[in-house]
Parts: C-alpha cells; sequence; structure tokens
C-alpha cells in the first residue's frame, strides 16, 4: 500500500528488514543501525568524504545526502547505483539520470529509486548532496 | 472514528511517508492532522489518558518478539500528542517508551519517545511568567509542577525561591 502510493517508481531490491537503517546500508554494510544523525555528518567527515561541486558528476558508490532546508540535518543517505547518460541526438551534455539505493525504514526493504523521487517525513523539503571517497579530479589535466 | 483507532489506519501511516531518522518523524508528527486530533480530543475531555492506556494496551497485544512491531508509528504518535501535557502519565507513558531504545522491534518510537520526553522535561521544570511593572518586589516561586511549592502543603521539592524587584517589563 506504502509503495503503491508514493513508491510507483521505485524498484524493490530487497524485502522489508528492520535490522539496519539507511546508514547502516551505507557505512555498516547493513550489520546494524546507526540512529544518530549527527554521527552521520562525523563519519563523512572522518572518513574523508568530500561533498562533490555542482561541476562534478556523481559516479556509482557515491554518497547521496537528504539534508534538511535550512539547517542542514540530515534526513536521508542513499547510495548511487546507476547512473544513466545519453549518448546521441545532441543529448551528450544533457544532466544524466541518477538512481539511488535506499533503505527507508523498518517497513520498507530496500528500493532503487530516482534520486528526486523520495517522500522524506511526510514531505519535508531537502536538498540533494552528493559525497564521495573518491579523490577530488577538480584542477587535474 | 474514533483520533485513537485513526493512529493504526492506512491513511495515517500513509501520511508519514519513510522517516529514517527520529528527528524527522516528531517533526513530521508534530505537523500531522492525526496527532493534533489526538491533543484536541485530550483537551476536550473526549478521550481520557485511561483510554490512551487502554489503546496502547491493545496495540501491545500484536507484538512479536523477532517482528518489527507493526503499531510503532502510532506510539511515537502518541508521544508527541503527550508531549505537551503536563500529568504523571504523560511522563510515564513517554518515560517507558524511551526506555525501550535497545529493542529490535522497535527503532525510532523509543527515539521519538526520548525527544519528547526531554522537552517535557525542560517545559515542566521552567515556569514562564511576563512580569508586569506593577509587580515591584516579589517573591516567585520556580520550580517543578509535581510537587507543590513550600507554603501550600507541599514538600517543594525542586523548588526555588527568587525574590525580584522590578524595574520595568520583563520576562524570565
Amino acid at each position: 500500500m506504502l509503495r503503491q502510493s508514493y513508491g510507483m517508481n521505485w524498484r524493490p531490491r530487497k524485502p522489508a528488514t528492520g535490522v539496519y537503517n539507511c546508514a547502516g546500508m551505507v557505512w555498516a554494510s547493513r550489520r546494524t543501525a546507526l540512529t544518530n544523525p549527527q554521527q552521520w555528518r562525523v563519519v563523512l567527515q572522518e572518513d574523508n568524504y568530500r561533498k562533490l561541486s555542482k561541476t562534478e558528476r556523481p559516479e556509482l558508490g557515491d554518497i547521496v545526502v537528504y539534508a534538511k532546508v535550512g539547517s542542514g540535518e540530515i534526513l536521508h543517505v542513499a547510495r548511487v547505483c546507476e547512473i544513466r547518460r545519453f549518448e546521441g541526438g545532441g543529448m551528450e551534455h544533457a544532466r544524466p539520470i541518477i538512481r539511488a539505493v535506499s533503505k527507508w525504514d523498518a517497513k520498507f526493504g530496500e528500493d532503487i529509486h530516482a534520486v528526486s523521487d523520495v517522500f522524506l517525513n511526510g514531505g519535508e523539503q531537502f536538498d540533494v548532496e552528493y559525497w564521495t571517497d573518491r579523490p577530488s579530479t577538480e584542477g587535474i589535466q | 472514528m474514533n483520533v485513537l483507532e485513526a493512529l493504526k489506519s492506512t491513511e495515517f501511516l500513509l501520511s508519514l511517508g519513510t522517516s529514517a531518522t527520529a528527528s524527522g518523524l516528531r517533526r513530521c508528527l508534530q505537523r500531522s492532522p492525526f496527532v493534533q486530533a489526538v491533543r484536541e480530543s485530550l483537551l476536550k475531555g473526549e478521550i481520557t489518558e485511561e483510554g490512551i492506556r487502554r489503546f496502547v494496551g491493545c496495540l501491545e497485544r500484536e507484538f512479536q518478539p523477532g517482528i518489527q512491531f507493526f503499531h510503532e508509528p502510532a506510539l511515537a504518535a502518541l508521544a508527541v500528542a503527550l508531549e505537551g501535557r503536563r500529568t504523571a502519565f504523560a511522563e510515564g507513558y513517554l518515560y517507558d517508551l524511551a526506555r525501550l531504545n535497545k529493542i529490535a522491534e522497535m527503532d525510532l518510537a523509543p527515539r521519538v519517545a526520548g525527544a519528547c520526553l526531554k522537552e517535557w522535561m525542560k517545559l515542566s521544570k521552567v515556569v514562564k511568567r511576563k512580569y508586569s511593572a506593577s509587580d515591584r518586589l516579589r517573591e516567585y516561586w520556580i520550580g517543578g509542577i509535581q510537587s507543590k511549592r513550600p507554603g501550600s502543603g507541599g514538600q517543594g521539592k525542586g523548588w526555588t525561591k527568587f525574590t525580584f524587584r522590578m524595574t520595568d517589563d520583563a520576562e524570565t
């Protein structure tokens, strides 16, 4: 029922499980739940993740951070799992379609979805940030 | 439909979307018309704390060890609805639910209750009052609402006396 309402375009990857949460999927090998979102920022800093600039394109394995508009509080994290780039027809410079795998909450398992196709906290507004552990390529020729 | 029974409904679950964090779920519930309805019904006396106790008892019967508790959002919603009530029942409910933060069957509701309990305790410790210029020199007692202040029949545990000399309008 929940999936029919706001997950019509999600592709299920795994049935519901309560063992881990989104951060547990991203950082703890699906073994546990990391429940404090303030610690997620600490993980991003201490594990040397960096936020992608507007000009950098995300790659497979990068992390999608959904941050609350205004406060920047992390609402959800997901991992980039699919990037579709347009080829031919003059569409080479179009923005690629990025899909991510998410573990929502205990009612859900894992789903693959377009990055903006989410319904967090009853419709809370969010910004999408991409974070990566790849070295920066900016300035390298 | 009874405002409590509505917390078991699909409409309520759908309205929440997905929540990965307790603070996010709490904010969502604070905005929720379902929670608002519970709050208002309590204020109007249409439902009672005893009714909530019975309702929660019914939910608990569906609890199965090792399986994610389906009615977790309803428990979290009640925590948010009770957060503003200065009653022993509200305190007990929040405390009991917050204590369950280690069980695997519920991940967010105990943390929502923990946040609500913090707010509850903060509000119950501080009595705010707008002072007027006419309150030139007065004694004020600041403390918890659970016990009566000294001099009014209570033992006054947790109360502190302040004497203010007011020269202008101020707010503490």
